[in-house]
């Protein structure tokens, strides 16, 4: 597996707050990595410092092997990125914003990133504070694609924009993965969004990394367990719970399962990513460890 | 990145183009009309008389008031640059987010930084050249015998530049450290007056240790044009203070020559007091001028090197 992204104890810290701390995730080249989390909890740092913008306090990241503060030109040759609010001079006309891009990069493609905003009918003499919302994120994610990266990193990319144009977005976006191959790291705290283009995943919350993994594993390796009350503690075969409720008769259980069958009287049903997720998300101490794809079986 | 300096800041540019053009028109058309009078008050002038007192008088009433607006905008231009390029700079990038975009870019950041400095450094160089010339016409238009030289310290030479320089410097990294622009002008603009002020009044009197004039040597005007500090000072024969009493005593003794300088100095020696008037002499002025130009150097470049060192640290 070729990596994209790869952070080793990272950690970053204002004040004696850490934004980022004990991080170490791998993530895979030529693939769409969701990296979600509740507001806080990490991503903006982690995108920030993988581009150099932030210089970790601890631990160390890697962008297909350089540093991004100690090697910024290797690195930013090769990755694009969207920050979060998609900032972009709003004086400018987009034509001078493609103009800046091929000004500042050394490989720029200009004539698709002309051929993209025409498809999408932004004109180029536009002032980019006369645009919508939907279409700053669309010249966002020209720029980012102008220089013909290999990785793209998009913070929050579909915040404040409506349902149509977070759909053209990531339309936008599958069409250029699936045509040119890139790495992409997207965060997001919509999950459902998540699902629909991402391939891979990973779970900030707190500052540390919860989750990592494929979707599709995630989502078989979880179930949610229906059995007679009874106490977590009790869970027969491997299985880690993450999270469980009980009524006075009933406990539900989502969990990761293991290795052994669970008990053949309990019900089992398949979940959402979304469930899985949010299971996370509300129990922080569950399951640090990374999950499925490191796990090692029986 | 020429590209992008320019079409960032070719607004801020282009005002302060105008204004250097119309600063300079007008003390261009302002020192022909005063050159006829001027002519006047060197003719009536080279002897003592009424003819000289009456053309000054008439100096005054023409084109006294405008001369002193023309050269406290002379002095207050300078803080333009910092204001208006220096100060949003980098604050209005880090406001924005915009620094996101553009650091993140395929160039460094310490790339970017050093062309918009060297290319806006440039500029300012140039215009406040321009000026500094222009400054230069101003002070030398006036009657010589009303006003001294270094009465125009502020507004011509080298230093007039390295004031543009410095407020340059001054708002780049105040607006790194401080990071929004309105603030960052603010600052600008108190930061600027107090360093222009402190080294004017407190540092300047005082790049040289100044001299002593005593009053028994007859008049100023041997001395040529000098710079007077402060008012006299009253010592005895060794240069200590005295006490008005002692110096009414002394006052008392020689008041018949009050009105003869020479002699009343002399006078008031036999009893052993001192009139003293500290000053900086004519000679002093290139030295005077180049020092302050230094200081003003100094400041800009170390307040640059911050700035850089502020940018490539911000990771």
């Amino acid at each position: 597996m070729s990596v994209a992204l790869n952070a080793t104890g990272l950690g970053k810290r204002y004040g004696n707050r850490w934004a980022l701390r004990d991080c170490s995730l791998r993530v895979p080249a030529g693939r769409i990595t969701g990296l979600v989390g509740p507001n806080g909890a990490g991503k903006t740092t982690l995108l920030r410092m993988a581009v150099g913008l932030i210089k970790p306090t601890a631990g160390e990241i890697s962008v297909f092997g350089w540093s991004p503060t100690e090697q910024p030109a290797l690195v930013l040759a090769r990755v694009g990125f969207v920050p979060q609010d998609r900032p972009l001079y709003r004086r400018f006309t987009v034509g001078e914003i493609l103009q800046l891009g091929r000004h500042l990069n050394p490989r720029w493609d200009q004539a698709a990133a002309v051929a993209r905003l025409a498809r999408l009918e932004i004109a180029l003499n536009r002032k980019v504070g006369q645009l919508s919302g939907g279409q700053q994120a669309q010249v966002s994610l020209a720029l980012a694609l102008g220089k013909r990266p290999d990785l793209l990193l998009l913070d929050e990319p579909l915040s404040n924009l409506d349902p149509l144009a977070r759909r053209e977005f990531l339309r936008a976006l599958v069409e250029v993965v699936a045509a040119d191959g890139l790495s992409v790291i997207l965060s997001s705290h919509i999950v459902a969004e998540l699902e629909r283009v991402c391939d891979h995943l990973v779970i900030l919350n707190g500052g540390r990394v919860q989750v990592v993994g494929d979707i599709d594993e995630l989502v078989a390796h979880h179930k949610l367990l229906i059995a007679p009350r009874l106490d977590p503690a009790l869970i027969d075969g491997d299985a880690t719970v993450v999270q469980a409720t009980h009524t006075d008769r009933q406990s539900a259980m989502l969990v990761k399962v293991g290795s052994r069958p669970v008990r053949p009287d309990w019900e089992v049903h398949d979940v959402s990513l979304e469930e899985v997720v949010l299971a996370y998300l509300g129990n922080p101490g569950a399951a640090t460890l990374p999950a499925p794809a490191l796990e090692k079986v029986g | 990145m020429i590209w992008l300096t320019w079409r960032q800041h070719r607004l801020e540019g282009l005002v302060t183009a105008l204004v250097v053009v119309v600063v300079v028109g007008l003390v261009g058309a302002l020192v022909l009309a005063m050159q006829p009078l001027l002519e006047q008050i060197r003719n009536a002038c080279s002897s003592q008389g009424d003819a000289c007192l009456l053309t000054v008088q008439s100096w005054d009433k023409q084109f006294a008031t405008v001369h002193r607006f023309g050269e406290f905008a002379l002095i207050a231009l300078p803080l333009l640059p910092g204001l208006f390029i220096g100060a949003p700079l980098l604050a209005r990038e880090l406001e924005q987010g915009t620094h996101q975009l553009v650091w993140t870019q395929g160039i460094s950041r310490q790339r970017w930084f050093s062309v918009k400095l060297g290319i806006l450094g440039l500029a300012v160089l140039l215009l406040a050249g321009v000026l500094a010339v222009a400054g230069q016409e101003w002070s030398a238009a006036r009657p010589t015998m009303s006003a001294s030289k270094w009465h125009y310290f502020d507004v011509q030479g080298p230093e007039y530049v390295s004031y543009a320089l410095f407020s340059l410097a001054l708002g780049v990294s105040l607006g790194a450290v401080i990071g929004r622009t309105v603030p960052a002008m603010a600052a600008v603009m108190v930061g600027y007056v107090g360093a222009r002020l402190a080294i004017a009044v407190l540092a300047r009197p005082n790049f040289m240790p100044p001299l002593d004039w005593d009053f028994k040597h007859t008049s100023y005007a041997s001395l040529g044009d000098i710079w007077i500090l402060g008012s006299q000072r009253h010592t005895d024969l060794q240069g200590n203070p005295i006490s008005d009493e002692r110096f009414g005593q002394a006052m008392n003794s020689c008041v018949r020559l009050v009105n003869d300088p020479g002699p009343l100095g002399m006078c008031l020696n036999d009893h052993g007091v001192q009139v003293l008037q500290a000053y900086q002499p004519e000679y002093r002025f290139l030295l005077f001028q180049g020092i302050e130009t230094a200081i003003f150097v100094i400041a800009a470049i170390a307040l640059l090197l911050v700035s850089v060192w502020l940018v490539r640290r911000r990771a």
